[in-house]
């Protein structure tokens, strides 16, 4: 009996221990620039909620140069529309805003929370808006903030702030981004020199959904051999049926200089090319370099793993340690058919801009996610 | 009867062993000259069916060497054109011979009709690499055609044509390509590397980190073989813990040198007209200024033609 105890007390120390190195561990930010702040943003969206914390320099606003210090998320699947739903969403959105407050020391004026559009067309789709009022009110009272500002952001202004926040100022009225999500492509550019006035760009092919047409096509053949042929047949027809009419319409070939992709294609595709720019927020690409990579996908997948990227840099002043690990988690969050989806779709856009004449500047953008946070920032810096 | 018995049985052993011993010497004596016995053996197959056999063989000899003649009139141009695809070409080239001596062997050999099978299957082999290294000859014509159009529509341009396209692989490494390539650089002089702070609006220069707010780089250029250009150049300045300074992503990037990818600092895009003297010049902001040596470096091409270091205590 008194040997039970003593395990179970012994455990209890065990935990404590692990929780406090954790704690310790998580509290500890290591800051990159000096004189700068520290800001984090809550996004509900469609699959969960999502913190990003990050640090803006003195410069970050103009250069769009920030560090991203934190990003997590919570599946909750709130567009789902269900009790248990509604209470995981806000559980998940009370925890993550209380450890920006508590763990990290984020004053709360430096913690911004917004309803993604993803939510909002879903709940206007099904007639649900009212769980989305319900839900602010209730995380409103749970951190008991009545006049938090919680706005619901649609496509457009989404689309906006992400530009906004992503882009520095320099060349914001002659670039183009566009952000390759899973399921669909959204974007655009401000055509008349005006912040206010936002030219949106939609498709509604994105990494996952070009994937999984893929895959219905293949059938019976499930070679990688295949897996390329039907592919190829997948964006021939995204590209003839959507893409050329949206890029035509959307008119930002004569307005950009600049094509900038975001998304986690954009994101894995920057570390898989230029592993050694890991500190990048922001890589320049050109077409000709995106194709030989899509070869490379299909003809030697193993080129692209940690150990075989690695030994390909020479630059010893690089933290050959960092980027086997961030190379790791791309090859983890994409497989090989995801990636040549993603990288096939991206190949097939930019090929759009690629003329003859005129060469555009391309360039991947790896913290496309945190976007719309910077803008706030400036927003309310500005305000 | 006993003793009958024995010696029939040491005869008939002795004969059993002669026996032996003949066969065996027989066996050894064939293989020791095989080669003499060979043509008594196809001599009766000659008499059999001389004339088809002949026949065979010229028409093997006559694909053989039409087979030949075909490599080498594209041969001499395949070989001088062969550059980053050398040592493919020679892989190919090694195989192409060992076909060759093997077939000729087989059909020098007169005596043997069954070798004949044999020399048809190499000469088909041969055929077909013959054929993949006319194919390779073709990519290689077309490839070298596409450069030369390239190179004429940069010369057309004004672009500064840098040697052939060789030198971008920087594979060669052969003293009169050096010469070509060297003189489609520049040369860059008065290389300045200051640090600047701000002192009532105006910038005044400091040796200071504590004070620095930007470093401003400077230098000329020069080339008087280089015709009106719009070209650009590289720069990169590396911090005293050799970390490379960026005044923001999106101005950085890699490119390619003799000594592997290196990421810059900043690109510099500019107008050149022939002799001019340019003076080019950018500024870096960062968030610190770590005490130490600071080098700046520039490329053109890949080349390094430029580097200072300065100094912030």
């Amino acid at each position: 009996m008194h040997r039970f105890y003593l395990n179970k007390v012994g455990f209890f120390i065990l935990i404590f221990l692990l929780a406090g190195i954790s704690l310790l561990a998580q509290n500890s930010i290591k800051l990159k620039y000096e004189n700068s702040g520290v800001y984090a943003g809550i996004d509900i969206g469609a699959k969960g909620v999502k913190l990003s914390m990050l640090e803006i320099g003195k410069n970050g606003l103009k250069t769009g140069s920030f560090s991203v210090l934190k990003d997590t998320a919570v599946n909750t699947d709130f567009i789902s529309f269900s009790p248990s739903s509604f209470q995981a969403t806000l559980n998940g959105l009370t925890g993550l805003y209380n450890s920006a407050l508590n763990d990290y020391k984020i004053p709360a004026s430096h913690i911004y929370t917004v309803i993604s559009s993803g939510v909002k067309i879903q709940a206007d789709k099904e007639d649900k808006v009212s769980w989305i009022t319900q839900l602010i009110s209730a995380f409103r009272s749970a951190v008991s903030e009545p006049s938090r500002d919680m706005p619901i952001i649609d496509v457009k202004e989404e689309a906006r702030l992400s530009h906004l926040g992503i882009v520095p100022e320099s060349r914001r009225f002659s670039t183009f981004l566009i952000d390759i999500g899973s399921g669909n492509t959204k974007g655009g550019f401000f055509p008349t020199g005006n912040i206010k006035e936002f030219k949106l760009f939609q498709l509604t092919w994105g990494t996952k959904s070009t994937a999984n047409s893929t895959e219905k096509r293949c059938t019976e053949d499930k070679t990688i051999s295949n897996y390329k042929k039907q592919l190829e047949r997948v964006l021939w027809g995204a590209e003839n049926a959507e893409i050329i009419y949206a890029v035509n319409e959307s008119g930002a070939y004569p307005m950009s200089d600049n094509i900038a992709f975001s998304g986690g294609i954009a994101w894995s595709v920057a570390n898989l090319l230029y592993p050694e720019l890991i500190d990048n927020a922001v890589v320049p690409v050109t077409y000709e370099e995106l194709e030989k990579f899509t070869e490379k996908l299909y003809n030697n997948y193993a080129g692209i793993s940690d150990s075989a990227i690695t030994k390909t840099i020479s630059d010893t002043s690089l933290n050959i340690e960092a980027i086997a690990k961030e190379v790791k988690r791309v090859n983890k969050v994409f497989d090989q058919r995801s990636l040549m989806a993603g990288a096939g779709l991206l190949l097939k856009i930019m090929r759009q801009f690629a003329g003859v004449y005129e060469k555009k500047q391309f360039f991947l953008v790896k913290n496309g996610q945190v976007g719309w946070i910077s803008a706030y920032v400036d927003r309310s810096i500005n305000n | 009867m006993k003793d009958a018995r024995s010696l029939m049985l040491i005869v008939l052993s002795s004969l059993l062993f002669v026996v032996s011993f003949v066969l065996l010497w027989t066996w050894g004596y064939r293989i020791y000259i095989k080669a003499p016995a060979a043509p008594a053996i196809t001599a009766i197959l000659e008499k059999k069916q001389p004339a088809e056999a002949n026949d065979t063989r010229d028409s093997l000899t006559h694909i053989y060497d039409a087979v030949l003649h075909t490599l080498d009139s594209r041969f001499d141009s395949a070989w001088e054109h062969a550059d980053s695809v050398k040592q493919r070409l020679d892989i190919r080239l090694g195989e192409f011979y060992r076909l060759k001596t093997e077939i000729e062997r087989l059909l020098k050999n007169h005596g043997a009709d069954a070798d004949l099978g044999i020399a048809r299957t190499k000469i088909s082999e041969l055929q077909q690499r013959v054929k993949d290294l006319l194919d390779k000859n073709l990519d290689v014509e077309y490839e070298n055609k596409k450069l030369a159009a390239v190179l004429q529509q940069l010369s057309v341009n004004g672009k500064p044509v840098v040697s052939n396209a060789r030198h971008a692989s920087f594979e060669s490494k052969q003293p009169s390509e050096k010469k070509e390539t060297v003189s489609g650089l520049f040369t860059s002089s008065e290389l300045n590397l200051a640090a600047m702070k701000s002192n009532a609006d105006k910038d005044m220069e400091t040796n200071q980190s504590q004070e620095t707010e930007k470093l401003v780089g400077s230098f000329n250029i020069r080339n008087l073989g280089i015709p009106n250009s719009n070209t650009e150049l590289m720069v990169i300045v590396i911090q005293p813990d050799g970390q490379v300074m960026k005044n923001s992503a999106w101005e950085s990037g890699t490119f390619l040198t003799e000594e592997g990818k290196k990421i810059y600092s900043c690109k510099l895009h500019f107008e050149y007209s022939q002799g001019e003297t340019k003076r080019l010049n950018f500024s870096i902001i960062s968030d610190k200024y770590p005490k130490g040596n600071y080098t700046m470096q520039i490329y053109q091409n890949g080349v390094q033609i430029g580097k200072i270091q300065k100094f912030l205590s």
